[in-house]
């Protein structure tokens, strides 16, 4: 903020000087054009930074805009034209505040991440709460948050309950809930009830630090396309020094000695070379940024370009398209048994059973609030079921459990079910056949949604998994994937994505963690729900930090728009430049105008690019 | 808190053809992004020479991970001085 001041206060004197002695210059009155003179001359020197800048660079043997700035005005006054070159000088500072400005701006989505960090927490210490700064708490020590209060570091929850809005981290707005053993980041907002954390992470180590640093990391790196930018600036300097030297020498022949001074100090301050250079940095910049603020870190300008070509987005299975949780999805009952009853009769059996799909009939049971009480008898078969005794009933789960005959209706019930994918679990009470429950892992809630908006960007879908083909076949039939690949080991995932990358860019989504290699071999790989995984975010391309799929379609649709400001730009850049060059060397131009189309074209490729951060 | 100050040497500095407008947007960046490591409590980066200077705490914070942060942010670094006055 200090340098935008100081550019600022500048930036009013030159305007002020400039401005009085013009006005001074008009009028007739003693000594008033020797005054006007002076103000001009003082006006010029405020812009001092440009002919330092330029005369040290000079001496490390470069040329730089500053140098064509410098010479111009030099020439300007030793031809004795004050007022244009103070003018000049006033444009040139004018642009270069406001531009100033906007780069500050379009950096601050960062700056947005970090005064998310507290500086201070509350630790207990000795049985009392002290206030100490972030950097002094100590690893395992408890940090008190109350309702409204940023939690100041990573760790996990050992006492209260609270919701807490994640959106600095994750990027989704809902809050979530927090109880004792869950884990929580630094720079997130308890929203009510007090939480006791004990501190895993502090400072530089936690999730956010690690996420700025990334993100500051990522802006730096320059896309490919950057290359073709660098390699024009490079010849172009030199070549308009040459320029300006051929039109004074030509002009002074032809014309005379003041047209051919006005016309090469014009070709010299028309010259925007800047709005090359910045044409692609800054759009970087301004996407990256804007994605951070959404819970996606792209690792840098080569991805934005990978990921625009994009036409293919392969998703993993589990945990990505899929919670990864077995849930009881259907319950089939017979002999006028209710549902509850077979619920109750599965969770007795189950309840001390470790087993996924024992714990999803608990966690039915419990959603529908009953009170299980213990088997009196209770025996795990591993890979048949569970047999259990309760109230003098024998109860047996599972389906080679079954030794009864089964009636058609249940057996026909069953088939369905496999054939949608779902694990069946048969509840036998005392010989008989009670009831079926349905198991199956659940679809994420935006899985469909994230498919539909890739199609309307005309982008083919896959999903590939390690489950059987039946779930593989259920699963891609509910979300609308155009194709499914099942039965897969991890290398056969590795295998399947080499065979997409033949004829298509392939995105690979995918945890980050199981699915590493894959995600490797594909040209951009997607790791979701990274927050939680430092390997995950290494990994990846491009991390989501939630669990919202639908940022795989944003970030593509991102990196569209920026590649596309990229290239607008340094085509503007490149007309603009042949345009002003040409009217200044033919004379249609003067010093003011020729700096004033030189900022103007700077400023409108920066904002054009700065507005990357308002994409939605 | 004992300070210490230190200068690198950074390849890629000025490299931008048009500093009236890019100013500095390499420089500030570079400036910024090591004043959030905790510890370092004064940096000036001379794009003219390449040269970045850092005052920090030697308690807080190791010189090597200064360092490793430059060379993340992509600049090259071809020379250290330490324990400049």
């Amino acid at each position: 903020m200090r340098e935008h001041i100081r550019g600022l206060i500048l930036l009013v004197l030159v305007g002020i000087f400039t401005l009085t002695s013009w006005f001074l210059s008009e009028i007739q009155m003693l000594y008033a054009l020797n005054v006007s003179i002076v103000l001009a001359l003082i006006a010029i020197g405020c812009g001092y930074p440009i002919y330092v800048k330029a005369v040290r660079f000079l001496l490390q043997k470069k040329i730089t805009v500053q140098l064509f700035v410098t010479i111009a005005i030099a020439v300007s006054i030793a031809a004795g034209y004050f007022i244009p070159a103070a003018t000049v000088v006033f444009i040139i500072l004018a642009g270069t505040t406001l531009e100033d400005y906007i780069l500050f701006r379009t950096r601050g989505a960062i700056e947005k991440l970090i005064s998310m960090r507290p500086t201070t927490a509350r630790v207990r210490r000795n049985g009392k709460e002290v206030e100490v700064p972030v950097e002094n708490v100590r690893l395992g020590e408890i940090v008190l948050v109350k309702p409204g209060e940023k939690i100041p570091v990573d760790g996990t929850v050992v006492s209260g309950y609270s919701a807490v809005n994640q959106a600095t981290i994750t990027g989704e707005s809902m809050p979530v809930e927090k109880t004792k053993g869950d884990g929580v980041f630094a720079g997130t907002l308890n929203e009510y009830g007090v939480l006791e954390i004990k501190v895993e992470k502090i400072a530089e180590d936690t999730t956010l630090a690690h996420i700025i640093h990334l993100v500051e990391e990522a802006q730096e790196k320059k896309a490919p396309v950057q290359n073709v930018a660098d390699r024009f600036t490079t010849y172009f300097l030199p070549f308009i020094l040459i320029l300006a030297s051929f039109v004074y020498t030509t002009t002074y022949i032809t014309i005379g000695f003041e047209e051919a001074i006005i016309r090469a100090v014009s070709v010299l301050l028309v010259a925007c070379p800047c709005a090359l250079a910045l044409a692609v940095p800054i759009a970087v910049v301004g996407a990256i940024g804007n994605a951070s603020m959404n819970g996606i870190i792209i690792k840098g300008g080569t991805h934005i370009e990978k990921v625009k070509d994009v036409n293919l987005v392969a998703f993993d299975k589990t945990r990505t398209l899929t919670i990864g949780e077995p849930k009881v999805v259907e319950i089939k009952t017979y002999d006028s048994h209710s549902e509850e009853d077979i619920v109750r009769y599965a969770a007795i059996a189950e309840k001390f059973s470790e087993h996924p799909i024992s714990k999803a009939v608990i966690a039915k049971a419990i959603e529908l609030d009953m009170n299980i009480p213990d088997p009196t008898d209770f025996k795990i078969i591993p890979g048949h079921g569970v047999e259990a005794r309760y109230g003098g009933k024998e109860i047996l789960i599972g389906k080679r459990m079954m030794n009864t005959a089964i009636s058609e209706e249940a057996s026909k019930a069953m088939i369905e079910f496999e054939n949608d994918g779902k694990t069946v679990i048969p509840v036998i009470l005392d010989n008989q056949v009670i009831g079926i429950i349905a198991v199956a892992d659940t679809i994420r809630e935006n899985s469909l949604e994230a498919i539909q908006r890739l199609k309307k960007l005309a982008i083919k879908t896959a999903m590939i998994t390690g489950d059987n083909i039946q779930t593989a076949k259920s699963i891609a039939r509910q979300i609308g994937v155009d194709e499914y690949y099942a039965e897969l080991l991890p290398e056969q995932k590795v295998e399947v994505i080499r065979k997409m990358k033949n004829n298509h860019v392939v995105a690979m989504v995918g945890d980050g963690v199981n699915d590493a290699p894959a995600l490797v071999n594909a040209d951009v790989g997607f790791a979701m729900g990274a927050a939680g995984s430092d390997v995950a975010i290494e990994t990846a391309d491009v991390a989501l930090l939630g669990d919202d799929l639908t940022k795989v379609e944003y970030t593509i649709r991102l990196s569209r728009k920026a590649f596309r400001k990229m290239k607008t730009n340094i085509a503007f850049s490149i007309v603009w430049n042949a345009i002003g060059l040409s009217l200044a060397s033919l004379g249609f131009l003067t010093p003011i105008l020729a700096a004033f189309l030189q900022e103007a074209g700077c400023i409108s490729v920066v904002i054009n690019s700065a507005l990357l951060l308002l994409h939605k | 808190m004992t300070i210490e100050k230190i200068i690198l040497t950074v390849a890629k500095m000025g490299n931008n053809a048009c500093p009236t407008c890019a100013t500095d947007f390499e420089v500030r960046s570079l400036e910024r992004a090591l004043m959030r490591l905790s510890g370092v409590s004064k940096v000036k980066v001379d794009e003219v020479t390449g040269k970045v200077r850092i005052e920090y705490d030697i308690q807080k914070i190791d010189v090597s991970k200064i360092i490793e942060r430059v060379e993340k942010l992509g600049y090259l670094i071809q020379n250290v001085l330490r324990g400049v006055s």
